[in-house]
């Protein structure tokens, strides 16, 4: 019993990067996300006749203090989309990154559940609304949130220090099992479809009439040229039929080895939006689930690394008064957005900084106290605003803002800003470590 | 770990007796575990020849005139309209169907006297596409004396 205790755990609960399940909730919430809004009110559900309301039950439970067959009104339903909407975003900045994920994920599950109490139900859902219900249960918001980077802002700044950390690299015990899980669910519904085909079309499934016939069906009903094509050519469809029911029935291998994601993912990718194309079945649920398959951390440890492990880019050196708080913070903010190691943190209090220092004997200690430098990988320096502005133009996790940095009255005004905020840091933060009469400020 | 496991092993129960089509008690009927389900669509087999049916649906109005009736003249997606509209007609649930023309007389500004729910087939063949032939395969009527024009 142990040894079946130890095996499960060392299989669902062994350390996994806490990176990746936070990159998988942001592209899945974003897909849903996108879906919701696309999919717009429920004006159409809301006027249909009362006679054909007949609640799944999942409903029953979710409206059940309100009466078993009761029915949620247009303003019903639209409260809760708009409390999808604004939790869907708060769940893929990390803001109160759970309890936004349980909202999220229970106002997705009572609107689809609401929509399908009509006679009418269909398949690329079901799989999402666990996926949600399993990333609100796990950590996923201890990497790339609001939530995590105010929890290393409040260690450095309790700390007095700002620690270099790795984006990539922390582990949690509870990182793997949603993942996972996810890709069983995968297994288990494309195994489901393997076996219907086979079971109920048999091998006559794969004679390429059966593929037109569905393709022709769903092309006419929906006007889909590139399906009115494909749907008379028989050779192709044949081809196409044998692909569908091998890559269903041995998706389960993902499982096992997992390296066959390389081939399974690109291939799902490509059948479901041939699919989309060809018969108009929107799978794109599916699609934004398969973030659970690939290995985010390592991804991007091998765009900042080359193959014999050093740095792909050049590094910006960014020195910062290590003793002054509003710095500590700005800089465990600034490496939160350094997705690809791109900055190197150069602390005026180390001794190597300061070694570092001399072969630029232009720039003094006491001027870079005064305001932040970095140092590009051509030797050229920036200070204060502009070199925030470096920053922002290396960072591509920062490019959405860098046009603000470029209109047209910011190199004046960006610059006075700064140099308030600069000078007034110490007496805004107090001097309780005795960096103010360091710094002679 | 212990609630983790519990989420993960009920999970990974209902998707896998929903998956593989296990049906006992109340769990006969999709969707009734939804959202774990089975994945099924697609999956009967077609030969040379196998009819693609479209149904269309005809509303017949008091001049004799006929109209094409389309999903949205009952602001329904069009699975919706199929199971709602289109079964309603096949059952002759003229009850179901009273409501349907109300909303239809309603929203267009014009009487209906009748449905008709016509088939009109495409055969898939090697050498492409034929069509079959056209057949009327039920016919409703809210005249008075039942007959249609």
């Amino acid at each position: 019993m142990t040894r079946i205790a130890r095996a499960w755990n060392q299989y669902w609960f062994r350390p996994a990067p806490l990176f990746d399940l936070a990159v998988a909730r942001i592209i899945i919430v974003g897909t849903q996300l996108a879906i919701v809004w696309i999919a717009g009110p429920y004006v159409e559900h809301a006027a249909l006749p009362d006679a054909m309301y007949d609640p799944i039950p999942i409903l029953h439970i979710l409206v059940a203090p309100l009466g078993w067959m009761f029915r949620p009104s247009l303003e019903m339903t639209e409260v809760i989309r708009w409390a999808v909407f604004a939790t869907g975003v708060t769940s893929i900045i990390g803001l109160y990154t759970n309890f936004s994920l349980l909202v999220f994920a229970w106002g997705n599950i009572f609107l689809v559940a609401y929509k399908y109490s009509f006679g009418d139900f269909h398949h690329p859902q079901g799989l999402m609304m666990i996926g949600l219900v399993m990333l609100a249960l796990s950590p996923a918001g201890r990497a790339l949130s609001i939530d995590d980077l105010r929890r290393r802002i409040r260690r450095s700044s309790s700390e007095g220090k700002f620690e270099r950390y790795s984006l990539t690299g922390d582990m949690g015990n509870f990182a793997r099992w949603p993942l996972l899980s996810i890709r069983w669910l995968f297994a288990f519904a494309y195994s489901s479809a393997a076996y219907y085909k086979l079971t109920v079309g048999g091998s006559d499934w794969l004679n390429g009439y059966t593929l037109q016939w569905y393709i022709l069906q769903d092309a006419f009903r929906w006007d889909s040229a590139v399906g009115l094509w494909l749907g008379q050519q028989h050779g192709l469809s044949v081809v196409l039929s044998w692909f569908s029911v091998i890559f269903e029935g041995t998706f389960f291998l993902v499982l096992i080895v997992p390296a066959l994601a390389w081939i399974y993912i690109p291939a799902g990718i490509g059948l479901h939006t041939g699919i989309y194309i060809a018969m108009r079945a929107p799978f794109f649920q599916w699609i934004g689930l398969y973030a659970v398959f690939v290995s985010w951390s390592s991804a991007t440890r091998r765009v900042s690394l080359r193959k014999d492990g050093e740095p792909r880019f050049k590094h910006l050196d960014i020195y910062f008064d290590g003793l002054c708080p509003l710095c500590i913070r700005s800089m465990t903010m600034v490496r939160y957005a350094d997705l690809f190691d791109r900055l190197r943190f150069r602390d005026l209090e180390e001794a190597e900084s300061r070694e570092l220092l001399k072969e630029y004997p232009d720039l003094s200690v006491d001027d870079l106290r005064r305001e932040m430098h970095v140092i590009a990988p051509d030797g050229s320096v920036t200070r204060g605003f502009f070199a925030f502005r470096t920053i922002v133009r290396h960072l591509p996790t920062m490019w959405p803002i860098l046009p603000v940095f470029y209109l047209p009255f910011v190199n004046r005004l960006g610059p006075q800003v700064y140099q308030r905020v600069a000078t007034g840091r110490l007496r805004i933060q107090g001097c309780e470590d005795g960096a103010c009469s360091r710094h002679g400020y | 770990m212990i609630a983790s496991s519990l989420v993960i092993l009920i999970t990974l129960f209902f998707q896998g007796i929903a998956a593989f089509g296990i049906r006992f008690g109340p769990i006969e009927k999709q969707p009734f575990l939804w959202p774990f389900l089975d994945y099924p669509m697609y999956s009967s087999a077609r030969l040379e020849g196998d009819e693609i049916n479209f149904e269309t649906l005809i509303g017949i109005l008091p001049d004799s005139t006929e109209v094409l009736i389309e999903p949205d003249d009952f602001s329904m997606p069009f699975f919706l309209f199929r199971k709602q509209v289109l079964a309603a007609i096949r059952r002759e649930d003229r009850v179901e169907l009273q409501q349907h023309r109300a909303f239809y007389e309603s929203r267009h500004d014009r009487q209906l006297i009748g449905f008709r729910l016509e088939n009109r087939p495409l055969m898939v063949t090697r050498e492409g596409l034929v069509e079959g032939p056209r057949t009327v395969l039920h016919t409703i009527s809210f005249a008075p004396d039942g007959d249609l024009p």
